[in-house]
This record gives structure tokens, sequence and C-alpha cells, in this order.
């Protein structure tokens, strides 16, 4: 028999140096009433020098645990696309730091739709008994990775971490996750990307231009297929648990831009205010965004237990990918103030 | 043609209410008040409800005009 994965623990953590508009405004041709118009964003959370992505994992991971009452998991798995080096993966390092021992820890890459590939990884692992349970965190710190001199990415990201806490359990549950939709498209590559770094271009003996050593987005062609993914994704995973959008209390999306979710929420007919934002104090956190969101809409008593939620995301691959659970009766670890 | 438009201005008038006129007589996109974001939401409004293959968001700007989009939805109907 496969057992089902249950949420029992969350926990998520920003660094405390906050980044607003005027500040951005600044130093780069723009002003706080185009970026909150244009996005949504009020301002956004910055690591500072020497703060990596694992720092941010642990501290969220944490409070998982602590949220989870428990102090191991059986593996761990960190959702991030800006990890602490190329080689290896940052999970390992995570889990040391964290003091959970010698449990299997890999990172997985999905950049926006990480969180989501992360979570219906792990779940996969609780499912087919390799693990009882598993740590799941989105960690990233793309202020490593953007372009000083971009205003359309500067003013969109922030760094952070969120991360979950998952146990075998019934699919009867709160808190149960009860079906998946995982998607890519590997034509957009482009889209959303660091050319350099890799072994694409490690394998060339050609001077790198420093441009390509930075994150690059094109704004337009990424917000129509995010509208197009998103929601195809999340008709299917409706489709594959047996809801329709009107038995949804909350759906979570990757905070992309306040515009996207918008769109998104008209096309699918669920009302906006079903939709859980928090894009307007962090910004886009990428793999950190759905559960930054979720912490602050389960803190803030947005969302009830037993209620049905819907965890949607999309970003670099291109990627695309949806959950769905019922809302678990846990308490949520937090940053002290 | 007719049905089209026909579609086009209910359309206008459910999603982009405030532009709707101005974009009727003729102003562009940017005239009419939708900022970039919003072009580009028009651009995936368009795509959804005409049933067109997936559209790249840099077809129409701020200088498009509802011409353009009428002639946009047309030439992509065709190959649909």
């Amino acid at each position: 028999m496969t057992r089902t994965a249950v949420v029992s623990g969350l926990g998520a953590w920003v660094p405390p140096h906050v980044v607003t508009n005027d500040m951005l405004a600044a130093e780069l041709d723009t002003s706080d009433e185009w970026i909150r118009t244009r996005t949504g964003i009020a301002q956004r959370h910055i690591a500072g020098p020497g703060v990596a992505t694992s720092r941010l994992a642990v501290e969220a991971g944490r409070r998982a645990l602590a949220s989870a009452g428990v102090d191991g998991v059986d593996v761990v798995v960190l959702a991030t696309s800006t990890p602490d080096r190329p080689c290896p993966g940052t999970a390992p390092v995570v889990a040391a730091e964290l003091g959970l021992g010698g449990v299997g820890a890999f990172d997985v890459a999905a950049v926006c739709t990480g969180f989501v590939y992360a979570l219906a990884t792990a779940a996969g692992l609780i499912a087919t008994s390799v693990a009882r349970s598993a740590l799941v965190i989105g960690a990233d710190t793309f202020s490593t990775i953007l372009d000083p001199a971009d205003r359309t990415t500067r003013v969109i990201f922030g760094d952070g971490a969120g991360a979950m806490v998952l146990r075998a359990g019934d699919a009867a549950e709160p808190g149960a996750l009860l079906g998946f939709d995982l998607g890519s498209d590997g034509r957009g590559t482009d889209l959303i990307t660091v050319r350099a770094g890799g072994s694409e271009q490690r394998s060339r003996e050609a001077a790198v231009p420093e441009a390509d050593t930075y994150f690059r987005m094109d704004g337009p062609q990424v917000f129509t297929r995010a509208v197009r993914y998103m929601t195809g994704s999340v008709r299917s995973t409706l489709d594959r648990v047996g809801w329709t959008a009107e038995d949804v209390g909350a759906v979570v999306p990757h905070q992309a831009n306040v515009r996207i979710l918008d769109t998104c929420a008209r096309e699918l007919g669920i009302p906006v205010e079903r939709v859980v934002k928090n894009i307007d104090r962090v910004g886009n956190t990428v793999a950190a965004s759905i559960p930054l969101a979720l912490a602050d809409a389960a803190v803030g008593g947005r969302l009830k237990t037993g209620e049905r939620v819907v965890l949607t995301g999309f970003g670099g691959g291109l990627t695309w990918g949806s959950a769905a659970l019922t809302w678990p009766d846990i308490n949520i670890g937090l940053q002290e103030q | 043609m007719e049905t089209l438009n026909n579609r086009l201005d209910a359309l206008l008038q459910e999603r982009f209410p405030q532009a709707a006129a101005a974009l009727a007589g003729g102003a562009t996109f940017q005239e009419a008040g939708v900022d970039s974001m919003g072009v580009v939401e028009f651009i995936v409004t368009v795509e959804r409800h005409f049933d067109l293959p997936m559209l790249d968001g840099n077809e129409l700007s701020g200088t498009s005009t509802l011409d353009d989009a009428r002639e946009l939805i047309a030439s992509k109907s065709a190959v649909a």
C-alpha cells in the first residue's frame, strides 16, 4: 500500500535587511509608483555580504522542524537555483548544520517551480517508503546573481527561505498532499537564465561576456507563458483530485508579479480574494516564494484546518507545477521579530 | 470581421473598461492609459478569448492600436 505524505510543519525566514522601492529608485531609473503598479512589490529582503543560500535554508528548516515538533527527518530536499557552489549540492551542508545526521540530502533545480518539484519528490519518497519523513526547503539568494544595473530584475527579486516537514500518513488527514502536476518546456530555456557558469559556457574557450554571468528574464514572454502554464497546471491538478475551482479555499501561487497572479485568477474563474499574496512585502523570492506565502497566510489566520489548498508555480526551464492538499492543524515557525 | 470586432469590443468593455472608448477611437494603448503590463494582459486575454496559439507577449506594444490587435488576431486565427 502506498502512503500519503502529510504536512506536519512549516517555517519561513527572510534576511532582516529591507530594501524599499525608494532605495532602488535612488540608484536606478525607476520609481516607487512604477514598481508598485507594474509588479505589486513595495519592498524586498536582501541577504548581506557573506550570507549564502544554505544560511537561509538552515534558518527556515530549523523553524519548520520546531513547528512539526521533531528533531529529525529521513531526507532533506532543497529547492534552489542559487546553490552555495556549482558543485556539490547545498542540501548536505544544510542537513549537517541542522544536526540531522547522515540522512539523504539533495538539491532540486526548477527555479521558481522548485518548491512544488521538491514537494512532489519528497511525497514520492514517502509514498514508496524510501523515507518516513522529509524536510522540504525552498531557498534562494537571487540578489547574488542579479545585474546591479538591470532595473527590470532588481525591482522584482528578493531573498528568502521557506520549509515544510512531511510525514507518512493518511489521505483523509488534514495536511495530506493529494495530487501533483509537473511540466516543462526546454525550448524556453533562454527566457529565464544565467547563461554562463555551467558546462555549456565552460566547455568553450571563448571569453565570457560579463552580461552572461548575470540573471536575465524576458518579461513579456514570461508573462504569457506563466499565465498559460499555471492556469493549465491548476486545472490538471483539480481534475486529478476531483475538485472544482469552487471547492478551493485558497490558491497559493508562486509570487511572480501581482499582475500575473490577478490574470491567472481571472482566467481560472477564482475570486482574487482566494489568491494568497505577500509579494508586496517580500517580492519574488523564487523557490522560497510558495512556502513564504503559505506561512504568511497561515499566521494571518487565512488558512483553516481541512481547507482545500492548491499551490502552483511557474519558472525557469521553463517549468511549471501544482500541488493539491488540505490544510493541516499546525503551528507555524517564523523568525522572532 | 464583424464578429471579430463585436467580440473584441465586448472583451474591451469587460476587461479594460477605462481604456475601451479611447482605443475604439483609434488611440494607442499608451494614449489610452494602458501601461506595458496592461498590454501583455491584453495579449494574454486575446490569446485565450480567441483561442489563438500561444503568443510571445511582444506582438503588441504601447504604440499599438486596436487595428494592430485586429490584424494580429486575424493573422493568428488563420494559422490556428
